[in-house]
C-alpha cells in the first residue's frame, strides 16, 4: 500500500514538473538549445584542436566535443528540474505540497524522476544533432546504452546538488548559485582537448575533478574504446550518496521554514 | 542647442549615478567576461602550439574578446536601465517635458561609456598583469579604449532600441545570450584561417563580431594593421549610427503613442 502510494506521489510530482516544463519555454528551451548551440560552435569552430600536440582520441572532433556537450546537457536537465522546484517555493505551491505529502523525500524523488525523463528526451535529440554534424560513432549499441546510463547518473548528481541549494535558498534568484559550481566544474574538465593534452593549472585541477572521469569514460564509450566504466559508476554513486546528505539537510531546512 | 546639452548633462549624470550606485548592475559586466577569459585561456591554451596560430600566447589572442564581451554586457545593462525607466513610468513623465530623443539616448550611452571606461582600465590591467605585450604600444592601448567605448555605444544603442520597441527589460536581457552566441560564431575562439569547417568559416566571415574582435586583436598582436582597424571602424561605427538612428525613431514613436 505504502509502495503504491509513494509511486503515485512521485509520479504525480514528476508529471506536474514535466507538464510545467512543456508549458514554460524558459524552462524547456535553454537545456536543449544551449547544448545544441555549444555543439555547433565547438564542432564547427574548434575542429582544428584535434591537431594540437598529444591529442589522442579514437574518432573525430565532433564526437570528442559531443561528449562534453552531452555531459553539459545532462547537468542542465538536473539543474532546470531543480529550478522548477524553487519556482514552486516562490509561488507557495511547495507549502501546500508539503502539507499533503508527509514523506517529503517523495517530493524530491518526483523532481529527480522528472530530471531523468528530461535527460532521456534530450540525449536522443542531441545525438541526432551530432549525426547531423557528421559525428563519427565507433561505439556499439551497448556502449551507447551505457553512455545514456552515465548521462542519467550525471543528471541525478546535478539535480541533487541544485536541489540541495534550491531547498536552502527557495528562490529562483538562486539559479546562478545553483548553476555556477556546475558550470565551473564542467569547464575545469577536459572540455576542448583530452586530459593528457591540457596544460598549466587547469591540467592539475582537471586531474582531481570528478567530471573529468565522466567525460573521459564517455569519450571512451562513443569511440568504442571504453575503459573504467565500473569505476566511473562507482564514483557517481559515491557522489550521489554524499550529495544525499546535502539534499536531506536542505530538505530539513525547507521543512523548518514551512516550505 | 544649449538646452539639448543641458538635458544631456542632467540625464547623463542620473544614468551614471544610478549605474555606479548599484554594483549588481556593473559588476557582472566586469566579472563575467573575466570568468569567460579564464575558462577559455585555460582550456584552449594548447591551440597556440598549432602551426599558423598568430601568437605563442592564447591569453593575448583571447584578450580582444574580453573587450567585446564587456561591451556587450555593458550595452545590454544600459538598455535594461532604459527599459526599467519605461516600466516605472519615468519615460512617460519625461515625455511631459521638452526632452529630445537625442538627449535621452546620449545620456543613456554616457552612462554606459563611464562603465565602459572602468571596464577598459580593469581589462587592460588584467592584460598587463598577466604579461600581455601590446604590439601597437601605448598609443595602441589608448585606441583599444576608444574602440571599446565605440563598441559599448553600438551595443548600448542596440539595447536602447529593444527597450524602446518593447518596453520590457526581459526582452532586452533576452538579446544578451543571442549576442554572446553571435560572438561564439565568430573568430573569437580561433583565427578564421584556422577554422576548418566551411560552413562555420562562412558564418564567421559574415559575422560583424569577427571584425570587431579582429580590430582590437590586431592592436594587441600585430602592431598597426590598417585593414583590421578600418574594418572595425566601418562595422562598429556603422552599427552605432544605425542603432542610434533606429532608437531615435523608436523613441519618437513611443512618445507619440503616449
Amino acid at each position: 500500500m505504502s509502495v503504491s502510494r509513494a509511486r503515485s506521489t512521485i509520479g504525480a510530482v514528476a508529471w506536474r514538473n514535466i507538464y510545467t516544463t512543456m508549458k514554460t519555454p524558459s524552462l524547456a528551451v535553454p537545456p536543449l538549445m544551449v547544448p545544441i548551440f555549444t555543439l555547433a560552435v565547438f564542432a564547427g569552430g574548434l575542429s582544428v584542436m584535434s591537431r594540437v600536440p598529444n591529442f589522442r582520441f579514437n574518432g573525430d572532433y565532433t564526437a570528442f566535443t559531443f561528449i562534453f556537450v552531452l555531459v553539459q546537457a545532462a547537468t542542465m536537465c538536473g539543474h532546470f528540474s531543480s529550478l522548477a522546484m524553487t519556482r514552486d517555493f516562490e509561488t507557495k505551491f511547495m507549502r501546500r505540497l508539503m502539507l499533503a505529502v508527509p514523506k517529503r523525500w517523495q517530493i524530491v524523488a518526483g523532481f529527480v524522476v522528472a530530471a531523468i525523463v528530461r535527460c532521456l528526451v534530450t540525449v536522443p535529440i542531441l545525438f541526432a544533432f551530432g549525426l547531423l554534424f557528421q559525428m563519427d560513432v565507433q561505439g556499439d549499441p551497448i556502449d551507447l546504452l551505457k553512455l545514456t546510463g552515465l548521462s542519467v547518473l550525471v543528471t541525478v548528481i546535478a539535480a541533487f546538488w541544485s536541489m540541495g541549494m534550491g531547498l536552502r535558498l527557495r528562490t529562483t534568484q538562486a539559479a546562478p548559485a545553483m548553476m555556477m559550481p556546475i558550470f565551473a566544474s564542467l569547464f575545469m574538465a577536459p572540455a576542448f582537448v583530452p586530459l593528457v593534452a591540457m596544460q598549466g593549472w587547469l591540467h592539475d585541477v582537471a586531474e582531481w575533478n570528478p567530471v573529468t572521469m565522466f567525460v573521459e569514460t564517455s569519450r571512451g564509450l562513443i569511440s568504442g574504446d571504453a575503459q573504467n566504466v565500473g569505476a566511473t559508476v562507482a564514483v557517481g554513486v559515491g557522489m550521489i550518496l554524499v550529495l544525499w546528505v546535502w539534499l536531506e539537510t536542505g530538505l530539513r531546512k525547507a521543512q523548518a521554514a514551512g516550505g | 542647442m544649449t538646452g539639448t546639452f543641458s538635458q544631456v548633462g542632467l540625464l547623463a549624470r542620473r544614468s551614471v549615478q544610478r549605474t555606479l550606485r548599484q554594483p549588481a548592475e556593473y559588476l557582472p559586466a566586469i566579472i563575467f567576461p573575466l570568468v569567460m577569459l579564464t575558462v577559455l585561456v585555460g582550456g584552449l591554451r594548447p591551440s597556440a602550439d598549432l602551426p599558423g596560430f598568430p601568437t605563442e600566447s592564447y591569453f593575448e589572442f583571447a584578450l580582444a574578446g574580453l573587450f567585446i564581451q564587456g561591451a556587450i554586457t555593458n550595452g545590454i545593462n544600459s538598455g535594461n536601465g532604459l527599459a526599467f525607466d519605461i516600466q516605472s513610468g519615468f519615460l512617460r513623465r519625461l515625455g511631459l517635458t521638452a526632452v529630445r530623443p537625442a538627449a535621452l539616448l546620449a545620456a543613456q550611452l554616457s552612462g554606459a561609456a563611464v562603465v565602459g571606461l572602468i571596464q577598459a582600465v580593469i581589462f587592460l590591467g588584467v592584460g598587463f598583469a598577466f604579461g600581455a605585450e601590446f604590439e601597437s604600444g601605448m598609443l595602441g592601448v589608448l585606441v583599444i579604449v576608444g574602440f571599446m567605448l565605440l563598441a559599448t555605444m553600438a551595443f548600448g544603442a542596440a539595447g536602447a532600441l529593444i527597450a524602446l520597441k518593447t518596453g520590457s527589460s526581459e526582452a532586452v536581457q533576452g538579446i544578451a545570450p543571442a549576442l554572446t552566441f553571435l560572438m561564439f560564431l565568430s573568430s573569437f575562439l580561433v583565427p578564421r584561417v584556422l577554422i576548418e569547417v566551411d560552413w562555420f568559416r562562412a558564418i564567421a566571415s559574415a559575422n560583424p563580431m569577427s571584425y570587431l574582435i579582429e580590430g582590437i586583436r590586431s592592436l594587441v598582436l600585430n602592431d598597426w594593421d590598417p585593414v583590421a582597424l578600418g574594418r572595425f571602424l566601418a562595422v562598429g561605427g556603422g552599427m552605432m549610427l544605425l542603432f542610434i538612428a533606429a532608437a531615435s525613431g523608436a523613441f519618437t514613436k513611443r512618445m507619440a503613442m503616449r
